[in-house]
Formats: structure tokens, C-alpha cells, sequence
């Protein structure tokens, strides 16, 4: 129900800002443009309800969207992926690889000529992680939509050189972790007093069932940027923390760091 | 003056947060001797969910095989301490694995053979003996069989199907092909032997043929968090599949000693159906689901991290007593005792 009302509100958005957006293209279409982006992801990872060792690794990230930037507003559409392989902290087998695409959409309003504030919304955020060797819990899975509060810098230090600063704070998630204490179930599955092996939500990803709504209180979310760019390149640092725990005291945290090229067409 | 300290501040903030995330996280864990002797009993103490059904008193264990760890004691003297304390909790679920080494409890130990698969293809199923029996295998290799099923020669209407491991894929076309086949048999013969296990998604769903009502299979107990009460109550159901051919005639499972696993909840699901007769030895159980992981130095356990007590109250860990024991006889090669007994018990 709360995924369709995320859906709903996420497709509403859009079509309010793809219809403004043709006034603009009309009017400014110089500032309109589809990019795409290369660079290299550094992820590390820790889920304490397994084990303290920390996982981390490097490889690739590459992305692609488009963009549109006026005096009124502006806002991005866009799909990143992430991918590393990952080596634990104090041996060398089980190694993991690392996938986590995201499909985002964000909206800003100036409030003067350089500070902007909106929204971001991570429309599908899916992080699978899987570890060679083992069995039941050789897969990771969290998948969740999220609604974050942004604010944005954007300062011309030149003619054509702009650096941008960007910073995103998690207001509301609703995702669902596939793994619980002890077992490759959604900890809320094994809360609920009922089992049922013939439930595909309880394995299924995209079960929407047993997604929960969860707030800055208790999944602490941030995504970071600085992006410098240079006519139609830019060259950028992001950086993004999840920290949160299904089972108290036990907690998650995933940690993704980019360095990414980006050209605008 | 106001979107200069508006940059200055977002700045600061983007340096503050900056790759911090290592701040967030706990220390790594030591992999001196001692360290991994007390990750491991403490993961044993905290996730395993069968301490007091084994009678395992794992704080006593933690003392008097951990006084004689020291950094004087040598890797295979460590890996052996822990081995012994997997041991002790007698769960074939439950291995510590060091490479290619690896040590878990046999639980087929001390059993006679309850099938063979000669007697078996010669006298039943095997093409040359019966051509009504139909077999499907796993794509792109023709020697892993995933089902085989057809009438027997003995009574032909007497369905057999034989499932010989839930760790495979057969989709659902396939399983309703073989329910719709079986709509004219009086009885059916549903032979798990052998099988150690696999998907236990699988083998609810083809339990779920063989019901038309939701019925109460019994309670799940995981474990839910560090705790000794850290349990969940889980009430698990069988519940009918979505299907016009669900057999709900008579039916005889056989079981042997390497019925484990996902196949004790096959057999766990299927036993309060009172058209089911369980027939053979006694399974090896296997009843809880498993978690695993490594260690801090790289060694992998795993562990039943849930127990299941089944709808009579019984837990189904050290297996589970058929309502017909059957031995098969190996010097006779000319029958499979324990399907002439369901055959008699179907007729």
C-alpha cells in the first residue's frame, strides 16, 4: 500500500516536472541535456549480525539521465549502477561482488542564485551482495525506495568552470532486508508468528509485503556529491552511507565512494 | 554575505561526512586463537537454536575446551576444538569448514541401508522393466534425474513418483504434468529416499498437491536474536496449491535414513493428512533452517539456526519414526520391501 502511494506520488512528480520542463526546454534549451558517466566505485560493507569483519573493494560505476537546469528550478533523471568485488578485512576467501543499481529523480528550487533545496527520490535503490562460498546466506538483498531532503551549492568559479556541492539527508525509506538474525528471511517474517514456505514474498525481492517504512530515526541515509565541471565535462566525488539495524544492536552499514566522469550531450 | 555561508556551510558538511562511514562501523574482530575459539562458541551460543533440545550446555563447553586454547596451540588443534564442539550438538546442518576440511555430525551412522537403486530400477522403474514410467532430467544433462513418475507394473493403478533431491529446478508446468497424470490412480507411492534435501519451497510445493484444505503443520522456532528466549513462534500451514489436480487419494511416502532436510519438511508437512502413511526407516531430520558465514580467519560454519516442532509437539531434529517401519532386505534383489509394503498398504 505505502509502495503505491510512493509509486503514485514518484509518477505524479514527474509527469508535473516533465510537463514544466517543455516550457523550459522551449525557452532555455541550452540547459537541457542527456548525460552519461564513468567512474570507479569504492564500497565497503559491514553487517554486524553476521560478523565485524568488514568487507570492501573496488571495480566500476557507470550512469546515465538527463538533466535540466533553469533559473526556476532544477531537476535529473537518472540510473546509476555500482559494481565491485569486495575482499574481507581479515581473509582472503569469500570474496563478494557488489551490485547496487539506483533509479533517482531530483527536484530543486533556488532560493538565490547559488543555494538550491528540494527533493530526492530514490525510486529503486536494490544493493545485492553475493558472497562465494556459502550456502543460505551467500546472498545479501536490500531493496527500498527512498525520499530524501536535498540541498544543493552551485558556484561559478569561472565563466566556465562550476563547482557543485550536494548534500542529501534520508527522511523516509521503505525497504526490506533480506536477511534476518540468524536466518536468509526478513527479520519482520520471522516476527510476524507466521512461516509459510509457500509465501514468494518472503524470497522474492520485489515482495512488497514485507517492506517497512522507516524514518531518519532509525535508517540513517546520506548521499554526498562535489562535482566540478568544466564545460560540458565534470568530474565528481559522491559518497553514500546506509547505516541502520533490523535487530537491535546489530547494525548495517554500507559505505559507496564514486569518482565519476560525466558528459553532458 | 548569505550564499557565501550558505556554500561554507554545505561544504563543511560535505567534508564532515566525507568517507566516514569506517566511523560507523565496529572494529574488525581478532584471529588470534583465542579470538576465533570465542567468535565461534559465541555464534554457536547466540544463533543455534537447538542448545536445549541436544541437551548441549555451551557455556560449560566454552570453558573447559577453551582453557586449553592458547597462541601456543597449533591451527589444526584449533580447528579440531571447534569441530568437537559441532560435533557435540549431533546436526548434520551444523559443519566448521577449514578449506577443503571439513567436520560434521553423520547422521546416517549406525543405520542399515533403506533403498538401492539397482533393486529399485531392475524390478520398478527402469525403463526396460516398466515403458509407462516417464522421467524428467535436469536440462543439459541427462544423467541428473529430477522426477520420475508413472504407474507401477505391479498394480497399474498405483502411481509412483520418485523426487530423488529437492536442490533442483522443475518448473511448475512440469509438476502439474505430473499430478495430471496421476488422475486416474487409485493410490500413490511417493518415494523421498534418498533424498538429502535441497529447496524446502519445493518440496512444501509438492506437498501442497496433496492436500484440498490449509492444515497446521506445526511451529517454526528461529532465532531472532542474541538471547537464550530469542525465539520466534512461527505457526506454519500447509496450504492447498492453486491447482485442478491435487491428488487427495491415498498415499504412501517412503523414507529412509538419508531423508533429511527440506525432505523432513516435506514429510513434516504431508504427516497430518490423514490419507498419508509414512513408510521405511526412520529420516535423518534436519528439521531446522540453516544460516552460515565465516569466521574471522576465514573458516566457514554453518548452523540450524530454527527448530521445528511439529503439529503432535514432536521436534523432528533427530528425525522422524514412519508409521510403518520397513527394512529392506539386500539379499533379496528381486523386490524393494518397503514399496511392496506401501503397494499392499494402497491396495
Amino acid at each position: 500500500m505505502i509502495k503505491s502511494i510512493l509509486i503514485s506520488f514518484f509518477c505524479c512528480f514527474m509527469c508535473i516536472v516533465v510537463t514544466d520542463a517543455q516550457n523550459i526546454v522551449g525557452a532555455e534549451s541550452n540547459r537541457n541535456s542527456f548525460f552519461l558517466s564513468l567512474g570507479s566505485t569504492n564500497s565497503s560493507f559491514q553487517d554486524v549480525k553476521y560478523s565485524n569483519v568488514k568487507y570492501s573493494g573496488l571495480l566500476v560505476s557507470f550512469g546515465l539521465g538527463y538533466n535540466s537546469n533553469s533559473i526556476k528550478r532544477i531537476w535529473e533523471l537518472g540510473l546509476q549502477a555500482n559494481i565491485s568485488r569486495e575482499t574481507a578485512s581479515t581473509y582472503d576467501n569469500g570474496k563478494a561482488t557488489m551490485l547496487n543499481p539506483i533509479i533517482y529523480f531530483t527536484y530543486l528550487k533556488p532560493v538565490n542564485k547559488t543555494f538550491y533545496v528540494g527533493v530526492r527520490i530514490d525510486a529503486v535503490d536494490l544493493y545485492i551482495r553475493s558472497i562465494e562460498g556459502l550456502g543460505n546466506n551467500g546472498s545479501y538483498l536490500l531493496n527500498g525506495s527512498h525520499l530524501y531532503g536535498t540541498a544543493m551549492v552551485n558556484v561559478d568559479l569561472s565563466k566556465s568552470l562550476k563547482l557543485q556541492g550536494t548534500v542529501n539527508i534520508g527522511l523516509l525509506s521503505y525497504q526490506k532486508e533480506g536477511t534476518s538474525f540468524a536466518y536468509f528471511a526478513p527479520q519482520n517474517v520471522l516476527e510476524s508468528e507466521v512461516f509459510d514456505y509457500q509465501d514468494q514474498a518472503i524470497t522474492n525481492i520485489f515482495g512488497y509485503k514485507y517492506f517497512e517504512l522507516r524514518n531518519i530515526t532509525n535508517n540513517l541515509n546520506i548521499r554526498n556529491g562535489i562535482h566540478l565541471q568544466y564545460k560540458k565535462m565534470s568530474i565528481g566525488y559522491d559518497w553514500s552511507l546506509k547505516y541502520f539495524a533490523t535487530v537491535k544492536s546489530y547494525p548495517v552499514t554500507i559505505g559507496i565512494h564514486n569518482i565519476v566522469l560525466r558528459y553532458r550531450f | 554575505m548569505k550564499p557565501l555561508i550558505y556554500s561554507i556551510s554545505l561544504f563543511l558538511t560535505i567534508v564532515l561526512f566525507l568517507s566516514c562511514e569506517s566511523t560507523f562501523m565496529e572494529p574488525d574482530p581478532g584471529t588470534s586463537n583465542r579470538d576465533i575459539f570465542n567468535e565461534y562458541t559465541n555464534i554457536v551460543k547466540q544463533k543455534y537454536a537447538m542448545l536445549e533440545f541436544k541437551n548441549v550446555d555451551i557455556v560449560e563447553l566454552q570453558s573447559k575446551i577453551g582453557a586449553t586454547i592458547t597462541e601456543n596451540t597449533t591451527q589444526a588443534e584449533l580447528f579440531n576444538a571447534l569441530g568437537s564442539i559441532t560435533l557435540s550438538l549431533r546436526d548434520g546442518h551444523s559443519t566448521i569448514q577449514k578449506e577443503d576440511t571439513l567436520i560434521g555430525y553423520d547422521f546416517t551412522e549406525g543405520y542399515p541401508p533403506g533403498f538401492d537403486i539397482e533393486i529399485l530400477n531392475n524390478n520398478y522403474i527402469a525403463t526396460s522393466t516398466n515403458s509407462q514410467m516417464n522421467r524428467i532430467t535436469a536440462e543439459g544433462d541427462e544423467e541428473i534425474i529430477i522426477a520420475v513418475y508413472g504407474n507401477l507394473p505391479q498394480d497399474e493403478q498405483l502411481a509412483y513418483l520418485r523426487i530423488p533431491s529437492w536442490d533442483v529446478i522443475i518448473t511448475d508446468e512440469q509438476i502439474e504434468n505430473i499430478f495430471a497424470s496421476f488422475a486416474n490412480a487409485k493410490g500413490l507411492i511417493f518415494d523421498i529416499r534418498q533424498n538429502t534435501g535441497g529447496n524446502p519451497v519445493l518440496a512444501t510445493k509438492f506437498a501442497s498437491y496433496l492436500t484440498n484444505d490449509v492444515v497446521f503443520i506445526g511451529e517454526e522456532r528461529f532465532k531472532t536474536g542474541p538471547d537464550a528466549n530469542d525465539f520466534s513462534n512461527s505457526k506454519a500451514f500447509l496450504k492447498p496449491a492453486n491447482s485442478e489436480v491435487r491428488f487427495t487419494r491415498p498415499v504412501a511416502v517412503l523414507t529412509d535414513r538419508y531423508c533429511y532436510s527440506a525432505s523432513t519438511t516435506f514429510v513434516a508437512s504431508v504427516n497430518p493428512l490423514e490419507r498419508v502413511t509414512i513408510i521405511g526407516q526412520r529420516t535423518g531430520g534436519g528439521s531446522g533452517s540453516v544460516g552460515d558465514g565465516y569466521l574471522a580467519n576465514g573458516w566457514k560454519w554453518s548452523l540450524s539456526t530454527s527448530e521445528f516442532i511439529d503439529y503432535q509437539n514432536n521436534n523432528l531434529d533427530d528425525g522422524f519414526d514412519p508409521d510403518i517401519p520397513v527394512l529392506l532386505d539386500l539379499q533379496t534383489t528381486d523386490k524393494d520391501e518397503v514399496i511392496e509394503r506401501a503397494i499392499m498398504e494402497l491396495q
